[in-house]
């Protein structure tokens, strides 16, 4: 069988899990077998719903002891593939998938190969691409081995929809106390609502050029508007630079070492195109730069460049698109 | 207590890559190498632990060719105390079960109660490496730290996760993968430069497994296509702005 990983968080099923199984069925094409969804952790609705993307069924182990280490929800898998015969385990190359992924190939003392972009077979083997010094490069990689385990990057690969709902299986398994070593002292959640860089349709990003904390509302606007208009999911993201100024969190950050992103569109705002930044965006589908310097280095990748004041540019295209919104 | 670092010698993030005439490598004309920038960060948070007398002694460790020796002397000079390298010529073209393998043919018989990694390198980016070795150790491991601290028999993470600020207890033994932390990695100062000289690295020896994952090629990546950039002024540009998402489809 080919076993698709299917990602969680507390109780809510990712978006990214039907790239995945989609990713597993098209592995299925060339090996066989059926496809099986496996997830662990809260109890989650909606998992018939792989189906839609090529899973044949799915398989959940409903324990929230499993919820927060990698490690232990490595284990439940592992359980649950024990004297299964299968050929191959697909993972998202997320922060959650880059996490479990190495724990259930070291279980199974195999190799693995993390964020492929595309694959191909020859015979049994794998033949994989993946960006490599942050996208500057891409490598092609051969993987012979019993059972392949891979991760793939999130939006690198299309969603099947023409499947029929999965039937779902919720499954007991013996935890053994070792995988549950890491102890749980405190959670700070992060707000709700607020649409995550690595998941978002549309990306608004925000730099040094922002000049301060409060300028970013600017950007929560421009995002709030094309959601508006369009319904996509829209993040705000940041360079290093607005990080590092302590105006924007972590967690928006994208490049070399935040997230890296591949949005259908990206709006960079306020940003020069240092190649650490380039590295986190560059896969966008669609690139716009809004810069007063002509000569930034983004605009050399941007597909349509703006050389203007920002503090011009985005309020007016905000303005223009509520308007455009009937508002 | 003895803590270990795990660092790579990587290609300057900031520099431009090509692949090489020949295919089978990058150009290395004229690159430099630094220690991963996660791995940096690992070391930044040793070495706290080391200032706040919560550790006994500091090592690090690469696997990697000799160049890889200058990433060490940089450890020694911010303070770590000793240094070894495990000598493997082609450690870029290791997969992570064959380098895991290999760092735990020489770990298995030291005495380590922590070791601290980057969570991934930043040239092939795999995150594997420390959970390989956890497992192989048998012992817990998390990614993602921004901070660590030892309390007791215990170490105490911080950590960035999809869902927020989680912190988090495991018992030692423990490999603890870090992200970008909550603080900056210090430079090293004359000092430290000057002590590092008299420090050894030590060269070990074991057998590098072959890997299993094998690089059969390089390409650059597809070009984006030159886009254009509006001479209009405000607010004309704004409007050729909005024109151009609408033929995109975004609007
Ligand atoms: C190991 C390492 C890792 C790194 N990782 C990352 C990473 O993950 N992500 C990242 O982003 N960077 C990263 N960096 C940093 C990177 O090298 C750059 O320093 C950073 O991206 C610069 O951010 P910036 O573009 O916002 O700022 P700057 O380079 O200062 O650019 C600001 C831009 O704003 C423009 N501007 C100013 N005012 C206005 C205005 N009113 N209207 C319009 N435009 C205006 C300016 O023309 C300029 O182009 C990393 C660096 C290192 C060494």
């Amino acid at each position: 069988m080919i076993v698709a990983f299917v990602e969680t968080l507390d109780g809510v099923l990712k978006d990214v899990a039907l790239e995945t199984v989609s990713v597993a069925h098209r592995v299925k094409e060339t090996l066989g077998g059926e496809v099986v969804a496996v997830g662990a952790g809260k109890k989650v609705e909606g998992l018939e719903q792989l189906g839609k993307a090529g899973a044949d069924r799915v398989l959940f182990v409903e324990d929230e002891r499993l919820e927060h280490a990698a490690q232990a929800r490595a284990h439940a898998l592992l359980k649950v593939l024990e004297g299964k015969d299968v050929r191959a385990v697909v993972f998202p190359a997320t922060k959650p998938g880059k996490e479990v992924a190495p724990f259930v190939a070291a279980g199974l003392s195999a190799p693995m190969l993390t964020d492929i972009v595309d694959f191909s077979f020859e015979g049994e083997a794998l033949v994989a691409k993946k960006p490599l010094y942050a996208g500057k490069v891409i490598g092609t990689f051969r993987l012979e081995h019993p059972v392949l385990i891979f991760s793939h990057r999130p939006k690198a690969f299309a969603v099947r929809r023409d499947g029929a709902e999965a039937p779902v299986e919720t499954v007991q398994v013996e935890v053994d106390p070792r995988a549950l070593r890491v102890e749980v002292l405190e959670i700070k959640a992060k707000e709700k609502g607020e649409v995550d860089v690595a998941e978002a349709d549309y990306i608004v990003s925000g730099g040094r050029g922002m000049g301060g904390p409060e300028n970013f509302k600017l950007l929560y606007d421009l995002a709030d508007a094309l959601t508006r208009l369009t319904g996509k999911k829209v993040a705000v993201g940041a360079s290093r630079a607005a990080v590092d100024a302590g105006w924007m969190p972590h967690s928006h950050q994208v490049g070399q070492t935040g997230k890296v992103v591949s949005p259908e569109l990206y709006i960079a705002v306020g940003i020069s195109g240092a190649l650490q930044h380039l590295a986190g965006m560059r896969t966008s589908k669609v690139i716009v730069a809004i810069n007063k310097d002509p000569e930034a280095p983004i605009f050399k990748i941007a597909d349509f460049g703006v050389v203007d004041d920002l503090f011009k540019v985005v309020p007016e295209l905000t303005r223009r698109l509520k308007e455009r919104a009937g508002e | 207590m003895e803590v270990l670092v795990l660092l790579k010698k990587v290609p300057d993030t900031g520099i431009p890559l090509k692949v090489a005439a020949d295919g089978t490598d990058i150009d290395r004309t004229g690159i430099t190498y630094v220690m991963s920038p996660y791995d940096e960060y690992a070391l930044e948070a040793a070495l706290r632990l080391k200032e706040g007398g919560k550790i006994t002694g500091l090592s690090v460790l690469t696997l990697g060719d000799a160049g890889a020796d200058e990433i060490l002397r940089t450890a020694l000079a911010k303070g770590a105390d000793r240094a070894f390298r495990i000598h493997a010529e082609n450690f870029e073209l290791l997969d992570g079960w064959a380098t895991a393998r290999a760092i735990h043919a020489w770990l298995k018989d030291q005495s380590f109660s922590l070791i601290l990694a980057g969570k991934e390198a930043v040239d092939d980016a795999s995150s594997q490496v420390p959970f390989y070795l956890a497992t192989l150790l048998d012992w817990p491991a998390v990614s993602y730290a921004v901070d660590l601290d030892v309390d007791g028999d215990r170490a105490v993470v911080e950590r960035e996760t999809d869902r927020g600020e989680e912190k988090l207890a495991l018992p030692l033994p423990a490999v603890v993968a870090f992200d970008r932390a909550k603080y900056e990695p210090r430079l090293p100062n004359l000092r430290g430069i000057m002590q590092a000289k008299r420090k050894p690295i030590e060269t070990v020896s074991v057998e590098i497994p072959e890997p299993t994952v094998k690089r059969t090629g390089l390409e650059m990546p597809p070009p984006r296509e030159a886009g254009r950039v509006t001479t209009n002024d405000f607010p004309q540009n704004v409007e050729e702005l909005i024109q151009f998402l609408e033929e995109k489809g975004l609007i």
